[in-house]
């Protein structure tokens, strides 16, 4: 597991300690932040969502355990952050308590390069989940995107929507003209990118390919309506 | 006192930021000394258990163990044992010649 790309937070308030862990980490490719009090490194996972959390367990007027019951109080997608404590203490209570809090690992100083670097390895390797390709794990996702038509026909319609769509893309058009129709059954095509307009709002024309029957002919009684 | 010059060898990954942490042990040495003065055990419990954590991270071992002595030595208010740590992480500081490798 290479650390490429990663991002530590380290909530340490020994500049000395913050300083190593940098060097160590940056060496392998990692990035790291920094906060020196557990407020702040709580205010700093919501704002980074680092890939890894090191913790101080001794911090300057606090204890690192109050991070942990803090930390509790998550939404599951930060909790799921692993939390590594980080100690000079060599106390098998401390530890189990640190676990039972939900800490992942426990690293006793000193830190030694050659047993630190497998350590966070390893724990970013657990946490770590492979890629989900929409497109070979889930072909049947599409983005579903909020869009107003200006006009329709039985070949296409022209969207105005708050997003870009690029060629091909596998988009689901969210809007009530569409349901009643069924056009959702149907293939649609972005033809032309006719750009953004100033309300900040993109303009595409679309055709339907492989468009039902039973859907042309509700199109065909809209334009009936509005004859008659 | 007055320890003999010492070599420790420190990992050559770590050249620059050596002097950053020598300079932060001097500015320990000056908080001890006016700890032991003021018996201000909490400082020197801080100043020591920082010591027991970094020092042996840099690979300065030795100074760690200093300092986690002074650590405990500063939890039972053993003023002498302070003292003393302290003259030893002072001697050891005054003598380490390091050399990156």
């Amino acid at each position: 597991m290479s650390l490429q790309n990663k991002t530590i937070l380290i909530i340490e308030d020994d500049i000395d300690i913050v300083m190593l862990i940098k060097r160590l980490v940056e060496s392998q490719g990692a990035s790291v932040a920094h906060a020196a009090s557990i407020e702040q490194g709580l205010n700093m996972i919501h704002a980074i969502a680092p890939h890894l959390v090191l913790v101080d367990l001794n911090l300057n007027q606090e204890n690192g355990l109050n991070f942990l019951k803090k930390r509790m109080a998550f939404d599951s997608s930060k909790k799921n952050i692993p939390v590594m404590i980080i100690t000079s203490h060599t106390n098998t209570k401390l530890q189990k308590i640190a676990a039972a809090l939900g800490a992942n690992d426990y690293y006793e100083k000193p830190i030694k390069s050659i047993t630190f670097i497998p350590k966070i390895r390893a724990l970013l390797k657990e946490f770590s989940y492979a890629p989900y390709y929409f497109d070979k794990d889930a072909p049947h996702i599409k983005v579903t995107i909020n869009a107003e038509l200006t006009h329709i026909n039985e070949i296409g319609c022209m969207l105005i929507s708050p997003a870009r769509f690029g060629a091909q893309e596998a988009i689901e058009i969210k809007n009530k003209l569409f349901n009643e129709l069924d056009l959702k059954y149907c293939k649609i095509v972005p033809v032309s990118d006719c750009g953004r307009s100033d309300d900040g709002y993109y303009r595409t024309e679309i055709a339907f390919v492989g468009i039902q029957d039973e859907t042309s002919k509700k199109i065909r009684a809209l334009s009936a309506d509005k004859a008659r | 006192m007055g320890r003999d010059k010492f070599t420790v060898k420190i990992d050559k990954d770590l050249e620059d930021i050596i002097p950053p942490f020598m300079e932060n042990r001097k500015k320990d040495i000056l908080e001890l000394r006016k700890a032991i003065d003021d018996n201000d055990f909490a400082t020197m419990k801080v100043i020591g258990h920082k010591l027991a954590g970094n020092a042996g991270s840099y690979g300065f071992d030795e100074l760690g163990t200093f300092g986690a002595t002074l650590e405990e030595a500063s939890i039972n208010k053993d003023h002498e044992s302070c003292k003393k740590q302290t003259g030893l992480i002072e001697d050891y500081l005054a003598n380490v010649n390091i050399v990156f490798v």
